[in-house]
């Protein structure tokens, strides 16, 4: 597809309006194209005030009630493949919500939620970060080649790992390992989810081992891994 | 403890952890933006209720997907809501009559005049109302008939009449226009 024929049918995309072969040619046309994501997002605003125009009033407190009752105690779903950007196509982003904005609902989190804040805290990192013009951003694949989570890079060496991961075997953990053609740095454990840590210069891939607790000096059983950086 | 002043990202992102607190919080931004879509979509009120659940169920399951690189919190949410209620549109074996078709002149609704819509809403609905009269007749009805009814493309030229270059190009315009008119206001 050519980014003229892209740009035509980028309107009818974020109307919902393609046929399911085209959408999903749009989709994967997207995705090597960066470039357009300030277009769509122009775009999926115009057509999201198109859906909010017909607001009604809220619906009543049962109706809520019973789509709280559906999710409660259940795990939101694993999320898809992440987007896999090269170097070459770090993007150039416009951030939908001020800085200031994600700042203050960092504070909001610490102050008014207080453990509750503390654990959204790296969420709320993680939001910021995927924001970040530099970040490079990489899927991360257990053993099989499986998406199971992805990893943000940024540029000072802070390193934001999401592993959809099931719980550690018990006297075991997650270690995470820097790595490089040469050698294996160990770095934090942890037990699956969201990290953030901060990753030796050089090593561009992230391991992610399994070990007894406490971490080994040397890597075991890999679990997971970026391939490239 | 609320969760209230974060912005719709990071409430995604709490949702994508499993906060269902961060959930009932977009629910009480969005219901009524999502149930207006449903009803103005045609479903009945049964429907409506089943595109309540499965909307929010979506968002539920779905906000680890959610990259605020390609999309605000806001659009990503009702983009979720359009999808589902174009997917059973279409998929329905008899396809909902949409509701209320762009009013004329003569019989605005007045969206002040709805009980329980607060204010909030009822400027957005006088403000898109506003943006759309700035469309021509067929620019109206090609967002009509894609927006709202939820034909696909190929489909709305049919039904309109029209060659499908034709429509592709009034949808681009209609949008484009939208877009210039809703940043001035």
């Amino acid at each position: 597809m050519k980014p003229e024929k892209l740009r035509e049918l980028l309107p009818l995309y974020a109307l919902d309006a393609l046929p399911e072969d085209e959408r999903q040619a749009v989709e994967a046309f997207l995705e090597r194209h960066p470039e357009l994501w300030d277009e769509l997002m122009a775009l999926r605003e115009t057509a999201a005030d198109l859906s909010q125009g017909v607001s009604a009033p809220s619906p009543g407190p049962e109706l809520k009630a019973r789509v709280m009752g559906r999710i409660a105690g259940a795990k939101p779903g694993l999320e898809p493949a992440p987007v896999r950007l090269s170097p070459k196509e770090a993007v150039k982003v416009r951030p939908q919500a001020p800085r200031w904005v994600v700042g203050i609902a960092a504070v909001f989190a610490l102050l008014a939620l207080g453990w509750g804040g503390y654990r959204a805290y790296p969420w709320l990192e993680w939001l910021q970060a995927s924001k970040n013009p530099q970040a490079h951003v990489e899927t991360l694949v257990d053993e099989n080649q499986q998406p199971i989570g992805r990893a943000i890079f940024l540029p000072n060496g802070r390193t934001l790992v999401y592993a959809e991961l099931p719980p550690p075997p018990p006297g075991k953990t997650y270690q995470l390992w820097g790595v490089n053609q040469t050698e294996h740095v160990g770095l934090d454990t942890f037990q699956g989810g969201l990290i953030v840590f901060q990753m030796p210069q050089g090593h561009p891939i992230v391991h992610i081992t399994e070990e007894r607790s406490g971490g080994s000096k040397t890597p075991t059983q890999l679990r997971a891994f970026t391939l490239e950086n | 403890m609320t969760l209230e002043p974060f912005p719709d990202e990071a409430l995604l992102a709490l949702v994508a952890r499993g906060t269902e607190e961060a959930l009932g919080v977009l629910y009480d931004r969005y219901a009524g933006a999502v149930l207006g879509l449903a009803r103005r979509m045609g479903f009945d009120r049964a429907a409506q209720e089943d595109c309540m659940q499965e909307v929010f169920y979506r968002i539920w399951n779905r906000a680890g997907s959610f990259d605020p690189r390609k999309a605000s919190g806001r659009s990503w949410v009702l983009a979720v809501a359009h999808h589902y209620c174009v997917d059973r549109v279409r998929t329905e074996a008899s396809r909902p009559k949409a509701l209320e078709p762009f009013p004329d002149e003569e019989h605005t609704e007045d969206p002040f005049d709805l009980p329980g819509l607060d204010e909030e809403n009822a400027l957005n609905r006088v403000r898109i109302a506003a943006a759309l009269q700035s469309l021509s007749p067929e620019e109206r009805a090609v967002i009509e008939a894609l927006h709202y009814q939820g034909h696909t493309y190929p489909e709305a030229a049919r039904v309109l009449g029209i060659p499908l270059g034709t429509l592709k190009s009034r949808a681009g315009r209609a949008l484009q226009k939208l877009r210039e008119v809703l940043s001035e206001t």
